[in-house]
């Protein structure tokens, strides 16, 4: 539905139903164990739905997928320490989390695992190639990409995924030694928003000290790469390396906005990266899924984009009028938005992939290298959390937060993600606050001080009909000597720091032992940004999207803290939590993933395949069924084999960055159109194959590779 | 002889004009209708009562260029006043005008954007001399060149200015190749003001300012056919438009209101009527199009 339609539409429909979540959600009291030490287990599921949802993370230009590149994961694991204490962490390659997905997986998952909404920790890593369509505040799932709408078979789907990682990594609990460990990371991320940075009043200060030979911008950001190594003991008793969960702060836009792939972008090669370097000390053969898990959550990622060119930036379409055929007394053409031509995206999106490879490999390098570097590991180790569910909008006077409203100054997009609408003016002359900072208010008045709110009169009606999300869950966790701050926003580099300290001040009294805090973002739900308040002053993109007002920061710092606090010393068990019935406003649900039941069965569809080189690149084209029928989290698609000496040997699956997987279009009565593009890199030598993967109703298909 | 001569220079036109295919194309074919409550051209009032407009266009754009043709009508279904001013006449059929045109446009995209076209088109009148009407004795055919620059790209925003100037001015310039004989020209400022951007159906406002110009298309002796009384400015006119654009599945539907305010400089561009006190120098007229525009096929 086009944009201008859709919000006549949604203010005509008023305020969407109020709906309870899932409840009730949760944890049981811990039981002890019987084993003396750390337990901890490893989970994962394919969350990559069927092409036709929207791509979310940069709003309306969010293109519908027409297919997939790296899969989408929820990655689980579950610690479990002597006394009985456990918690999940899941990692999702999804844009956000919303509070509506994290009730439901904790209702799923807390009857078999213990594990309620008070002890997940379910946190997105942030790739602006991942779908919407499933956050119980309406305005998300309305703007979030080009395609608009709540669709409640979505949260169904990715809730069963995720609830199946949870429940595996469960299953699979043994005993566990784990370290922590952190190293600088320079030069992979920027400060997107430095004049609103540079507003602080307090210098910077960064974990580790910035190398002199990079220029003080670098430092900007917080560099550090957080690691906990996990090895799991076997059944001979003997510890091997498992998997490890990272935190680092760095938005998931490798991928321009151009992008129309489900794409885990960025982390989904770090992630890989880790999991493949793993497998091999354990000498495993490659696979389809790797045997190890490395789970990568973001940190306050706020400002933080990935430090690439411009050439990675695809353009947006512009606002033109359109040359018409006409003649001496034909009307002007229509002002519409004209793409940039399709060669020119082509372009764009290829040497976008080939730095995003490029950028990512650098930053495995770094974790696989941290991986290694980590050996003191233990079992000895602790686990406690604290959580709270926190009205915002309660008593918001006394707490020093808004009602939530955005900002215009989030419709022009950030600086490295800029809509169609960045600097668009009035009558093309009068600045209504489309831009950075050209939004802040001259005179700050009310809640939202120097936050520009637009339209006026309408703003109540198209709010009113868009609400916004008035819960935050907040948890704090310590996993041995290191404490969590797990909250459902993206808080810029300073307001994260601002927290983090305010958390490390209140554990400090009663912990003197060597501690790290770190910040997870992202997770439990989604409230969009937290600025610190001179930032907040500055009304940049991150200042626009925060929802709650210019002391947001402050107030969730104590919050935070508050809960650090409650986190009990020694062996004491971790304080009782209220897990309170929630309730949102997703909105009329839509059928937008495509269904099982679409086109004909695969009883009725005969596959035939083709196989050629377009240069570099091998084209593998297909029948099959349609998408949603052909649900690309069910299984592999494809895998071009190599003829070795003995046999064929897998080369890759429809899961590695060099294949692309596109749905084309519907084939009539033989199903639908696929198409795959291999580019590999080197080109291998010697005889080809390639498999299409038997599945329900569909048997094996093989088709050679003719040389290039 | 005449008739001939003009239809080979514009087949020699669209020749030359297909051989410009480039790039990505596409090939279009749309259909205005149009209803004005005054019939006015270039200042002269030719029908004061309403008239309904259909058009077809058949078009081929490319990437800088687009090639076109297309006939417009002009129908008078409503009888005029024996003091109007008519195509058809008094007592006439309805079809008082029926014009073809072929034209072409090129883009240049440097610093500036230069949108020239080149064209040519045929009048035909189909009312009766004998009742007020214009008959075919006014049939003539032009060629014509405009020439419109505007900036499109990026204008200094640290200094404040709008990323977009709306601002255009053009020039054309209009050869009578027919008994009129002489030249017409008009200077046109348009700004064109972008107003709802969040989304379809997108709307902008177009304001304009024109000049026209008249050079030899004056009746010198009072007998031989002329549009003017004299050589030199004939009118100003200053319109408001906008250009609302709805998506109608592959087409687009654009519907075009528009208000016109004309000040005469010329005796002939202030006579409103054919009563002695039918004169106006400053008066106003307005139409209502709606357009749809289909395209045929896409090229990759």
């Amino acid at each position: 539905m086009k944009l201008g339609f859709l919000l006549v539409a949604l203010v005509s429909c008023g305020r969407p139903r109020l709906e309870p979540l899932p409840h009730p959600t949760a944890s049981p009291e811990p039981v002890p164990q019987e084993a003396r030490g750390l337990r901890a287990g490893l989970g994962r599921s394919d969350i990559t739905p069927p092409p036709g949802v929207g791509l979310m993370g940069y709003g309306p230009e969010g293109r519908e997928a027409r297919g997939y590149r790296h899969r989408l994961y929820a990655r689980a694991l579950v610690l479990e320490d002597a006394d009985g204490e456990r918690i999940a962490f899941v990692a999702v390659d999804l844009p956000a989390v919303s509070m509506l997905l994290h009730r439901q997986v904790a209702h799923d998952v807390v009857g078999e695992t213990g594990i309620g909404a008070d002890r997940l920790v379910l946190a997105a890593t942030h790739t602006h190639s991942g779908p919407g369509h499933f956050f119980e505040s309406r305005a998300y799932n309305a703007l979030g990409s080009s395609v608009a709408g709540f669709d409640r078979e979505v949260v169904s789907f990715l809730a069963d995924r995720i609830a199946s990682a949870v429940r595996e990594a469960t299953a699979g609990l043994r005993e566990a030694r784990v370290v922590w460990g952190e190293a600088a990371v320079w030069a992979f991320t920027r400060n997107r928003s430095l004049e609103a940075f540079e507003r602080n009043p307090l210098e910077w200060m960064n974990r580790f000290p910035k190398p002199a030979v990079l220029p003080p911008v670098e430092g900007r950001v917080d560099s550090t790469f957080a690691m906990l190594r996990i090895d799991l003991a076997d059944s001979g008793g003997a510890y091997r390396p498992a998997g490890a969960l990272s935190i680092f702060a760095m938005h998931g836009t490798g991928n321009p906005m151009a992008n129309d792939l489900l794409d885990g972008d960025l982390h989904a090669i770090v992630e890989r990266r880790v999991e493949r370097h793993i497998d091999s000390l354990n000498g495993r053969p490659r696979s389809f899924h790797p045997a190890a898990v490395h789970l990568v959550m973001n940190g306050a990622s706020g400002d933080v984009s990935p430090d690439l060119t411009w050439f990675s930036r695809c353009k947006v379409p512009a606002l033109a009028r359109v040359r018409r055929p006409g003649g001496p007394r034909s009307p002007p053409g229509p002002e519409l938005w004209i793409p940039p031509p399709a060669a020119q995206e082509a372009d764009c999106l290829q040497s976008a992939r080939v730095e995003l490879n490029d950028f990512a490999d650098g930053l495995s390098d770094a974790a696989v290298d941290l991986f290694g570097s980590l050996d003191a590991l233990t079992d000895q180790v602790s686990v406690r959390r604290a959580f709270r569910a926190v009205t915002l909008t309660d008593s918001a006077q006394a707490a020093g937060l808004c009602a939530p409203r955005p900002g215009t100054a989030r419709v022009g997009g950030a600086e490295d993600g800029s809509t169609r609408y960045l600097h668009w003016r009035l009558l093309g002359l009068i600045n209504v606050g489309f831009e950075e900072g050209g939004a802040a208010a001259r005179t700050p008045a009310g809640c939202h001080g120097a936050k520009h709110q637009f339209l006026g009169g309408l703003r109540k009606p198209l709010l009113r009909s868009l609400p916004l999300p008035e819960t935050a869950q907040l948890i704090v966790v310590r996993v041995g000597l290191a404490v969590l701050g797990a909250l459902p926003f993206e808080a810029t580099t300073v307001a994260g720091g601002m927290i983090r300290r305010a958390m490390d001040s209140a554990v400090a009294p009663r912990d003197s032992t060597a501690r790290r805090v770190f910040l997870i973002g992202l997770a439990n739900g989604y409230n969009q940004y937290v600025t610190s308040p001179a930032e907040y002053e500055a009304q940049h993109y991150e200042g626009g999207s925060t929802l709650y007002g210019p002391r947001t920061a402050e107030r969730l710092a104590a919050l935070m803290a508050g809960l650090a606090a409650a986190l009990p010393s020694g062996r004491a068990p971790s304080p009782p939590a209220d897990v309170p019935q929630a309730y949102g406003r997703p909105g009329a649900d839509r059928d937008i993933m495509p269904r099982a039941t679409a086109g004909p069965a695969p009883r009725d569809i005969t596959r035939r395949v083709s196989t050629g080189w377009e240069g570099d690149v091998l084209v593998i084209r297909w029948n099959d069924v349609h998408p949603g029928r052909l649900v690309p989290a069910d299984g592999p698609v494809l895998r071009i084999d190599q003829q070795t000496g003995t046999g064929w040997a897998p080369l890759v699956w429809d899961d590695d960055r060099s294949v692309e997987v596109r749905a084309v279009g519907p084939a009539g009565a033989q199903g639908y159109r696929w198409e795959a593009r291999w580019s590999p890199d080197p080109a291998p030598s010697g005889a080809m194959r390639v498999v299409l993967m038997a599945r329900a109703g569909l048997a094996e298909l093989v088709a050679s590779v003719p040389p290039r | 002889m005449e008739s001939h001569l003009t239809a080979r220079r514009a087949w020699v036109i669209v020749a030359l004009l297909l051989s410009a295919r480039e790039g990505a194309a596409q090939a279009l074919v749309g259909a205005d209708v149009a209803i004005e409550n005054d019939l006015v051209w270039r200042g002269l009032t030719r029908s004061n009562p309403t008239s309904i407009q259909p058009a077809i266009v058949v078009g081929y754009k490319t990437l800088s260029s687009v090639i076109a043709a297309g006939v417009w009508a002009s129908l008078e279904p409503f009888a005029p006043r024996a003091a109007d001013l008519s195509n058809v006449g008094t007592g006439g059929d309805a079809l008082g005008e029926a014009d073809v045109w072929v034209q072409w446009d090129r883009r240049f995209q440097k610093l500036v954007t230069l949108d020239v076209s080149l064209g040519w088109t045929a009048y035909t009148f189909h009312g009766r001399t004998s009742l007020g009407g214009r008959g075919s004795e006014w049939d003539t055919s032009e060629l014509y060149v405009k020439a419109k620059i505007s900036k499109t790209g990026p204008l200094l925003p640290p200094l404040g200015l709008p990323r977009r100037l709306p601002l255009a001015l053009e020039g054309s310039l209009w050869k009578d190749l027919g008994p009129i004989g002489g030249v017409y020209g008009e200077i046109a400022l348009e700004a064109d003001l972008p107003v709802i951007p969040l989304g379809e159906p997108l709307g902008s406002l177009l304001l304009r300012g024109a000049l026209g110009l008249s050079a030899g298309q004056q009746s010198v002796t009072g007998t031989e056919l002329g549009y003017y009384e004299g050589s030199g400015p004939t009118h100003v006119e200053l319109s408001a438009a906008t250009v609302i654009a709805v998506p109608l599945g592959a087409a687009h539907l654009t519907v075009y209101p528009v208000g016109h305010l004309q000040v005469g400089l010329d005796e002939a561009t202030m006579r409103r009527g054919l009563g002695a006190g039918d004169r106006a120098r400053v008066f106003f007229w307005w139409g209502l199009t709606v357009s749809v525009l289909f395209p045929l096929r896409r090229e990759p």
